[in-house]
């Protein structure tokens, strides 16, 4: 269930930069592509849910079998932290109160962070660095994201 | 307003109730644990101050403060305990 | 420990998890430009009627299991500030929420939203106040080595 929401997360943010650059080249916004960016946050929003319940489904299971100590590790509480990221950073794209560009950014960027996180079993590095890294990864997508948008006049 | 009352007298307990043994004991005894007392007193508390306002039914709610109280009831809180442990 | 209190313990974080997205929800509906009231509504009642049953399911495992069997273990270790500070802030937090999802569901089932400023704070409170007991939960589980 855990790797089905990640996938739907990681898929539907993907998706959804696809389809707003896509309009963005078309020229236009239309009806269509309206309903193909809702259904897409949808999917998002149902992977959100699995992952949340799922992820607490491991926290029992450490808790119980006696792995507790993987309950302080770095990886697990910086996904733990991109998911209030990726909430907060939900509302403030609703409010209008962050860019287009700035939120998908961040959308983007954090999804594929979890991702990473979760499947590279051996990462063990500092928190520090993990934050650091996820930064640098944040920029670099923005930077990508400007070039894309720029290139099909797209709103920044 | 209730809500806020409520907040601020398990906050007032809490404290008193680690500064003042024989509170926490007499919350021991009566209730069988400390934590189940304050549960049960809070819960007579606000039942007891919505019952009230059935008195006084044109004092209206004011959410805007009970935010500040359970955010400041909450800091205060950590605080303490954080004070507590190292102190 | 137990499968009673085992089942205790996942329905008590279960129950805290979805009070607390539902929470979310409850604070994001409210700041769209036209909330969905039944939408608002139903993720409200179920924010106090989930953290009503965290209430009683993590209670009674505190009560009967968690003092004799956990806390001695996290005080002897090397994370006993997580019982000391985590815990103790915890299940006194804990005693706010129901009470602040409970008043913000009665205010919520009025239709008006004539507060509505006043309820989008308390209904971010709530939430950021949820996410540091879920945070604490983490820490107080993870302490017990």
């Amino acid at each position: 269930m855990h790797i089905i929401g990640t996938a739907l997360g990681v898929g539907g943010s993907t998706l959804a930069e696809v389809f707003l650059l896509h309009s963005a080249r078309a020229g236009k916004l239309n009806e269509q592509s309206l309903v193909l960016i809702r259904g897409t946050y949808q999917v998002i929003r149902v992977g959100t849910v699995l992952l949340v319940l799922s992820g607490f489904g491991y926290f029992l299971l450490y808790r119980l079998e006696g792995d507790s100590d993987r309950l302080y590790n770095e990886r697990f509480w910086l996904k733990m932290v991109l998911v209030v990221v990726i909430a907060l950073n939900s509302l403030l794209f609703q409010q209008h109160k962050i860019s287009t560009l700035w939120g998908s950014a961040i959308f983007f960027t954090s999804w594929y962070a979890a991702l990473i996180l979760g499947a590279w079993r051996g990462l063990d590095a500092a928190w520090w660095i993990l934050v650091l890294s996820y930064m640098v990864g944040l920029l670099v997508v923005a930077g990508v994201f400007t070039v894309l948008r720029k290139r099909y006049h797209a709103p920044l | 307003m209730v809500a806020a009352l409520t907040i601020i007298f398990i906050t007032a307990l809490t404290i008193i109730a680690e500064l003042h043994p024989p509170t926490k004991d007499w919350l021991q005894t009566t209730f069988t644990h400390h934590w189940i007392g304050k549960s049960v007193l809070a819960l007579v508390v606000f039942g007891l101050l919505s019952a009230m306002r059935y008195f006084f039914p044109n004092v209206k709610p004011h959410f805007g403060w009970l935010s500040g109280v359970a955010l400041g009831c909450a800091v205060a809180l950590f605080g303490f305990f954080l004070y507590e442990y190292y102190f | 420990m137990t499968t009673f209190l085992t089942i205790l313990l996942v329905v008590h974080v279960l129950f805290g998890v979805i009070g607390t997205m539902s929470a979310y929800v409850v604070w994001r509906e409210l700041l769209r430009s036209q909330p969905r009231q039944r939408w608002l509504l139903w993720n409200s009642l179920s924010t106090w009627v989930t953290w009503l049953g965290a209430w009683l399911t993590g209670g009674y495992y505190y009560v009967v299991y968690y003092g004799e069997q956990v806390k001695p273990v996290i005080k002897a270790g090397e994370y006993a500030w997580a019982h000391s500070v985590v815990t103790e802030w915890k299940e006194h937090i804990f005693l706010f929420l129901p009470f602040l999802a409970f008043v913000l569901w009665l205010e919520l089932r009025s239709g008006q939203l004539a507060r509505r400023q006043s309820l989008v704070w308390l209904s971010g409170i709530t939430w950021f106040l949820s996410l540091g007991v879920t945070a604490a939960g983490v820490l107080i589980s993870g302490a017990v080595q």
